[in-house]
């Protein structure tokens, strides 16, 4: 079964540095991060981003009382995920970012690439509510307008 | 010289056409370019959209398209904050009026019908989608999946809308399926996954589309019907449809009978650019092209970035497509069809690609254009430009964008103008970042050589070399009535006094203009729209570079939608950025610098450029105040802003002098 990236808690001395990002954050919001693809019983690749999916282990960022902490999870699709913000990375992503000096800004340019794919699952204003305006905007996500 | 010379060097766009049983004058249809909210909340045109339809009317296309509404009650379809509406009656009276305008102008109207699905239910708090996938920008709303029946409801009230549209007097209706609008998104892969009869397979996700064209047309089978599709959509690392896909969805619109294609380019949330000054004009034409090979019997219109009309006569002339669809050129100039007609293309306003539009749009404002400050404001008289009551001889101190259109404007009106500047060419700033403008130079470029060609047809003198101090006021004492100040703005080098070493730093508008040639390694100080600029080129032509920015982020003084091409150019090119970062020293080896926690580094350059803070050239206020009647100025004289407010302050001043 794919797994998101491996060990997880090696991230969380990356959460620990950024700590100004997650402060504002509102207690119980979390940040999943899902592998794109898994494989069926069958080998065949199928796509995780389902409303419904067979049970996928996905790492979370979870803002507890004290900081930002980096938990396991199991995700079963988009229809039951409590996250507030779902990142969808391809197979080795993740590990590439944390070989990088700074992990986080390698993230960034993962998502400018397309190895990791950004969704979020609230409204602009429960998100700006809940506090994550300072991590989005330091991925460089915008918060407001497309249009290329 | 005469209309016609004009449409002869252009005669495939000037021939005459046919959409369904409407005859059209020419190949040229105006593009829904017209989301402007400009409107009520609650849907209802206004005076000021109505007078801005007008102008759109006698643009002089063959076909007009009347901007989306949208057609359910709930507002589901609704997008923008002051979309137009086309859900009841009681909306008719203003669409009458503009299918009347179109009519009077000789052209076919054609009112689209937007429901932005992904998109929509702006007042909401969700939007309506084949299956729950979730937003991938965080500006809209979150999914609820649609149930058949609300399918079969939709359809209804885009049928009802339709029907509208044709009582209020128009000859046909559009309906959108591109751009992940509720059609485009049922169309694909990504966003639908549905296990139903409209999921699945391509044919499986087009029904809706094709049940719905089915239903327009039995209800209006005597009306053209234009689907708008797109030929990209530019989603494929998202899982959304290849371009394969997206030409067999246009053969399955063809073969409902759909009367005219229109190809377009690109979902909102597509991660690249589509059109924006970064795309060469032309670049996407093949999608059209293809279109007419897979759909020959099927009218196709395009234009998404083709703004040049001689372009677009040289693709009709090929067979590429049958109509020129334009939007963002005629927001820019709405004489464009007029002058090409009159063989004044040199007149032309060219759209420089600056998304401002859009950026506004999105940013729930009354749309605007960069190059045409009147847009918008049709229904204020304070706006046109009209013969001055009371002819004046006007100086204007410098040849910058705010100048040169505060002269030509005052031109027009009649007044007497002379430009000083001390360069020994127009164009001021301008000139230096359209040069180093990794985007396009020669969409910037032709805004100066816009200004060049006016002046000199409208006769607006030019002083150049020419610096404006207290001594030539002295010498032209009392032969102006009118001085205006546009003398810019410039780095604020005084800003470092306290920087040792502050003697070392190089202006970066000195390094734009080519007046310093900068060394092999240079360390920009002003992450900002002149440093960000001036970096990249440095970077891209073999420069070392690093920025530094002592705010948290760069780009913060650069408009909404070009912030992330910079950021995505500076990644590109691999520009090492320090944020949150200030100068401390200039030395002979580079610049020291320190960051948030007071860690110093020392950054190896043989150049140190300044590219921050701005400061505005307002001296010549205090020299000039008592030598001359009347004491005006615009541009970055006032603040330093950028190109938009020179060129709509120099317009606003200018209708006004
Ligand atoms: C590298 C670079 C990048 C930029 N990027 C952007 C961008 O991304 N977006 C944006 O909107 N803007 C950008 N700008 C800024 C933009 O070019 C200016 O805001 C714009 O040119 C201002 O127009 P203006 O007419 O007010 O002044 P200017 O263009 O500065 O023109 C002023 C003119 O006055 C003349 N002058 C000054 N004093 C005198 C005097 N005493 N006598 C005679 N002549 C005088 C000068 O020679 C100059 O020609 C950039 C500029 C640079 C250099
Ligand atoms: C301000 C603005 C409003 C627009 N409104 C609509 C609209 O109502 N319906 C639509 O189908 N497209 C709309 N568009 C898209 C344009 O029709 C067109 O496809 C796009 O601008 C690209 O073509 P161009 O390069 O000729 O501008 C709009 C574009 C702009 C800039
Ligand atoms: S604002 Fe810019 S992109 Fe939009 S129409 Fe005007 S010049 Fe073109």
């Amino acid at each position: 079964m794919a797994v998101v990236a491996q060990p997880v808690f090696d991230w969380q001395p990356v959460l620990d540095v950024h700590v100004e990002l997650f402060e504002p954050l509102a207690t119980g919001v979390s940040v999943a991060l899902v592998p794109r693809w898994r494989e069926d019983s069958q080998g065949l690749r199928r796509a995780n981003i389902m409303p419904k999916t067979e049970p996928v282990p996905m790492m979370l960022w979870l803002r507890e009382a004290q900081a930002m902490r980096v938990r396991e999870g199991i995700f079963t699709g988009l229809a039951s995920l409590a996250s507030d913000v779902l990142l969808i990375v391809e197979d080795g992503a993740l590990d590439v970012a944390l070989a990088h000096e700074r992990p986080l800004s390698e993230l960034k340019r993962l998502l400018r690439r397309n190895r990791v794919l950004f969704m979020v699952l609230r409204t602009r204003d429960e998100l700006r509510e809940r506090g994550w305006t300072e991590f989005l905007e330091a991925l460089g996500l915008p918060f407001l307008g497309t249009c290329r | 010289m005469s209309e016609r010379s004009g449409e002869a060097k252009l005669p495939h766009l000037f021939r005459r056409g046919r959409l369904g049983r409407y005859a059209t004058k020419n190949m040229i249809k105006y593009g829904a370019c017209c989301v402007s909210n400009y409107n009520t909340r609650d849907g209802h045109i206004t005076p000021r959209e109505l007078a801005r339809t007008r102008v759109i009317a006698n643009t002089g296309c063959g076909i007009i398209t009347n901007q989306g509404a949208y057609p359910d009650p709930k507002g589901e379809g609704k997008s923008y904050f002051r979309m137009v509406a086309l859900y009841d009656d009681k909306f008719l009276p203003q669409f009458e009026t503009i299918a009347g305008y179109i009519h009077e102008a000789g052209a076919v109207a054609i009112q689209q019908i937007l429901h932005a699905g992904r998109y929509g239910g702006i007042d909401l708090g969700y939007c309506v989608q084949p299956s729950v996938v979730p937003q991938t920008l965080p500006h809209f709303r979150p999914p609820r999946e649609m149930s058949k029946d609300d399918i079969r409801r939709c359809i209804r009230e885009h049928v009802d809308a339709a029907k509208r549209a044709i009582r209020a007097g128009f000859d046909g209706v559009e309906v959108t399926s591109f751009m992940g609008y509720l059609l485009a998104s049922f169309n694909s892969r990504f966003t639908n996954q549905r296990s139903d009869e409209y999921g699945g397979s391509l044919e499986n996700r087009g029904r809706f589309m094709r049940e719905l064209i089915d239903a327009v047309k039995q209800a209006l089978p005597e009306h053209p019907f234009v689907i708008r599709l797109n030929g990209a959509e530019l989603m494929d690392q998202w899982g959304g449809n290849n371009e394969d896909e997206c030409f067999e969805l246009m053969k399955q619109a063809a073969g409902c009978g759909v009367d005219m294609i229109s190809v377009t380019v690109g979902w909102q949330e597509a991660p690249e650019s589509s059109i924006g000054r970064d795309v060469a004009p032309g670049h996407w034409n093949y999608l059209a092209a293809r279109a007419k090979r897979e759909c020959p019997d099927t009218l196709v219109a395009f234009g998404n970035r083709l703004p040049d009309p001689r372009m677009a006569d040289a693709c009709l002339a090929k067979g590429e497509f049958d109509y020129w669809e334009v939007c963002r050129p005629m927001l820019a100039d709405p004489d464009l069809v007029h002058k090409a007609a009159e063989d004044r293309l040199d007149e032309v306003r060219r759209c420089i690609g600056s998304l401002n539009c859009l950026s506004r749009v999105f940013r729930d404002l009354p749309y605007s254009c960069t190059m045409n400050p009147a847009l918008g404001h049709e229904v204020e008289p304070e706006y046109s430009v009209t013969p001055a009551a009371v002819k004046k001889k006007i100086m204007v101190i410098g040849a910058g964008p705010a100048g040169m259109e505060f002269a030509i404007t005052a031109r027009r009106r009649g007044h007497e103008v002379t430009v000083y500047d001390r360069a020994d060419h127009i164009g001021g700033n301008l000139l230096g970042y359209a040069t180093r403008d990794l985007a396009r130079p020669d969409d910037l470029l032709s805004v100066v050589r816009h200004y060049e060609v006016m002046a000199t047809k409208l006769g607006v003198e030019l002083k150049l070399n020419t610096e404006a101090n207290a001594k030539l006021m002295r010498s032209v004492l009392h032969q102006y009535d009118v001085c205006v100040v546009a003398a810019g703005a410039r780095i604020d080098l005084s800003a470092y006094d306290g920087v040792p070493g502050h003697e070392r730093l190089v202006d970066a508008l000195a390094v734009a203009a080519g007046r310093v040639e900068p060394g092999k390694r240079v360390v920009v100080i002003g992450a900002g729209k002149i440093g960000l600029v001036v970096a990249e080129y440095l970077k891209k032509n073999g420069t070392e570079v690093t920025l530094v920015e002592a705010e948290k982020r760069i780009a913060g003084d650069v408009m909404p939608t070009f912030k992330w091409r910079h950021t995505a150019w500076v990644e590109e090119l691999e520009i090492p950025v320090l944020t949150s970062t200030r100068l401390v020293r200039v030395t002979a080896d580079g610049a020291v610098v320190v960051d948030a926690k007071g860690t110093e580094t020392t950054l190896p350059a043989d150049t140190v450029i300044a590219a921050a803070p701005r400061v505005a050239n307002q001296a010549l206020f205090a020299e000039f105040e008592w030598m001359v009647d009347e004491l005006h100025g615009c541009g970055d004289a006032l603040m330093p802003r950028g190109m938009d407010a020179a060129i709509h302050e120099g317009y606003r001043l200018g209708v006004r002098i």
